[in-house]
């Protein structure tokens, strides 16, 4: 019994190994989607958020910026791929848990959900020239007239940054 | 008419679809402007925009000539920035005016099980038991309102709450439009109408009727949005009036992951007519303090109420004096002064909620308003009272059609003598959401009563689904 454990120990442990490596050759994909960028106007005062005021806006409630006005925030529609990945990884919730959690929520009388708009490049053209508007995108897709925030004083490139 | 202007909607909504169709291809094309990663952008001025629309696209106009999507875009821009602007900031010009119109009905099924069933005069019974509009607008500058009414088959088919086991209401009427045949015509319940302006996150007013703000119930409100079928028992009983109609005060301030909130009311108080005036000049009050916080182990809510208020119901009384004189002057008929306290609690941590509250309601009569009894081997007139009662739920929502298995246990002491003046129950359930607006309940329900009766318990099976709209 030892002896036959032995023999099939070299080929257990290369298959740990390949899973292993193969686990971090999928994190490390060149194609693995790039982080969200936080972006309001390039002339805001705000230059951070934290995750708690993030997940909280994005949830219908009212947070306000340095100078104390209220903060808009752009969606993008229900069913557009960023959508379903910021809400996962800022309000913790599937689609479905979304859709009930805003239907709850007007039915208890309180507000709906941030307006959404088609495009993530609409967002940030509306944020570019909206005061205290703010809205996701990747990382990759910043227009060049807006201001990415740090969150929680991470900005999407560092490796503690939270909105991926 | 009708037509003509339902044709211009149809044109106007192919327009915005072709808009947004073109928008989102928009959206496709590449940004050779764009940053790389890590590298934030610097500002823009916006008049700078246009300019950074890729003109790669089939069909492109010559460098000389404006290209038409990038007026779209434009277009779509400044029309998104004014909804939101009309929305938001407070520039609406009366000129469009957003009015969403939503709600929520149930249908449910209940049949009493075992000995219960002997003594009820409707052991089985479908029923239709919500169906409320709601009116929600943003009135810009950070004004909002909202009106929620329910439309009922009542009172058609129910006893005056006077006489519960006399001759049930019946609203049958002649149909003129149909040969004078019979129609059964119901009523509508305004269930709130307010309006109020946000000043900071720390003050929003709210006047008009609303929903009293205690414990989890009943601001949780709708049957799309509660666990199980119907309101817990001491919920039921409205130890605290359930809306009130007056100013309200809230606001909530954030520190860290810890949120602290508050509300403030003053109302008419309870009353026959609370809703439309104040019987006794005896401004009832209220508040609120409650605290959320969020961690690794989920969010928890705390919450404390209080509502103190005086009852009093009265008559237009017409007599003589001993001059001979006509006199009117109001009579008292009932008046009482309440206290009410209550504490809740919720727990939410991924699929698992936890959720209870205590109620407390003290009466005190007054001198002149003590009501004479009506239950059976009671004092002749009624006696100061305090009940209370508290139930807890627990429930795991599982991903699987949204399938929520859960229980509750209740209790209630009246305090006053009364047909029914404790009880205790027990119940389990199944909630199902298959889809965010469709929700579907089968629940199974033991109460014991505490009563001098061979019926001391009672059994109930029922199903409900709900639907917002």
């Amino acid at each position: 019994m030892r002896a036959t454990f032995m023999k099939v120990l070299p080929f257990l442990v290369g298959l740990a190994t390949c899973l292993v490596c193969g686990r971090d050759a999928h994190t490390a994909s060149p194609e693995a989607p790039a982080p969200f960028a936080i972006v309001v106007a390039a002339n805001s005062p705000l230059t951070n958020i934290s995750i708690y005021d993030l997940k909280h806006l994005y949830m219908g409630e009212l947070v306000t910026g340095p100078d104390g006005k209220r903060l808009i925030p752009l969606n993008q529609s229900a069913q557009s791929v960023d959508r379903l990945a910021f809400d996962a990884a800022v309000l913790g919730m599937t689609a479905d848990q979304g859709a009930a959690y805003w239907i709850d929520r007007r039915i208890r009388g309180q507000s709906g959900s941030p307006r959404a708009v088609d495009s993530s490049d609409l967002a940030q053209r509306i944020v570019a020239r909206f005061d205290g508007a703010m809205t996701y995108v990747r990382l990759s897709a910043v227009r060049p007239d807006v201001k990415i925030l740090r969150v929680d004083g991470n900005l999407p490139t560092d490796p503690d940054y939270r909105v991926r | 008419m009708l037509r003509l202007t339902l044709s211009a909607s149809l044109l106007a909504s192919f327009t915005l679809a072709l808009g947004s169709g073109q928008a989102g291809a928009q959206a496709l094309d590449p940004e050779p402007s764009s940053p790389g990663p890590g590298e934030p952008p610097t500002g823009v001025p916006p008049s700078d925009v246009p300019k950074a629309i890729s003109p790669a696209a089939p069909g492109a106009q010559s460098a000389d000539a404006p290209d038409p999507r990038a007026s779209d875009v434009e277009a779509q821009v400044a029309e998104e920035m004014r909804t939101i602007q009309s929305q938001a900031a407070g520039s609406d010009q009366g000129e469009h005016h957003r009015l969403d119109l939503y709600g929520f009905a149930d249908f449910s099924y209940m049949r009493l099980l075992g000995d219960s069933a002997a003594v009820s005069a409707s052991t089985s019974t479908f029923s239709v038991g919500n169906l409320n509009l709601y009116m929600a607008s943003e009135l810009g500058d950070e004004w909002r309102s909202l009106v929620e009414v329910r439309f009922m088959y009542l009172p058609n088919g129910a006893p005056p709450s006077a006489n519960p086991y006399g001759p049930v209401t019946d609203t049958s009427v002649s149909d003129p439009t149909d040969f004078g045949r019979p129609i059964q015509w119901g009523g509508i319940h305004i269930e709130r109408a307010w309006l109020e302006r946000t000043f900071h996150k720390l003050l929003t007013v709210r006047v008009g009727n609303w929903l009293t703000p205690y414990g989890i119930w009943n601001v949780d409100h709708g049957s799309p949005v509660v666990i199980g079928i119907g309101r817990p028992f001491i919920v039921g009983e409205a130890l605290f009036p359930a809306s009130q109609t007056g100013i309200e005060l809230y606001g909530t301030a954030d520190f860290n992951s810890l949120q602290l909130g508050y509300h403030l009311t003053l109302s008419n108080g309870r009353g026959p007519a609370s809703a439309i005036a104040d019987e006794d000049n005896n401004k009832a009050i209220g508040g609120r303090l409650f605290l959320r916080h969020e961690s690794a182990f989920g969010t928890l809510n705390v919450g404390t109420s209080l509502y103190r208020g005086q009852y009093s119901s009265k008559h237009l009384a017409y007599g003589v004096d001993a001059n001979g004189v006509a006199t009117a002057a109001y009579a008292i008929d009932s008046q009482y002064d309440e206290l009410s306290l209550a504490a809740d609690l919720k727990w939410q941590w991924r699929g698992l909620l936890v959720q209870g509250e205590v109620i407390e309601n003290e009466v005190a009569y007054t001198p002149s308003g003590r009501t004479v009894s009506t239950n059976p081997g009671a004092p002749a007139f009624d006696s100061d009272y305090r009940r209370w009662g508290a139930y807890g739920l627990a429930g795991y929502r599982f991903a699987f059609l949204g399938v929520m298995p859960y229980a509750s246990t209740g209790y209630y002491k009246e305090g006053s003598p009364s047909y029914i003046p404790k009880l205790w129950y027990f119940l389990v359930g199944l909630n199902l959401r298959p889809t965010p607006r469709v929700v579907l309940k089968l629940q199974y329900d033991h109460i014991h009563f505490y009563l001098d009766s061979p019926f001391q318990d009672e059994n109930l099976l029922s199903a409900q689904t709900a639907w917002s709209f």
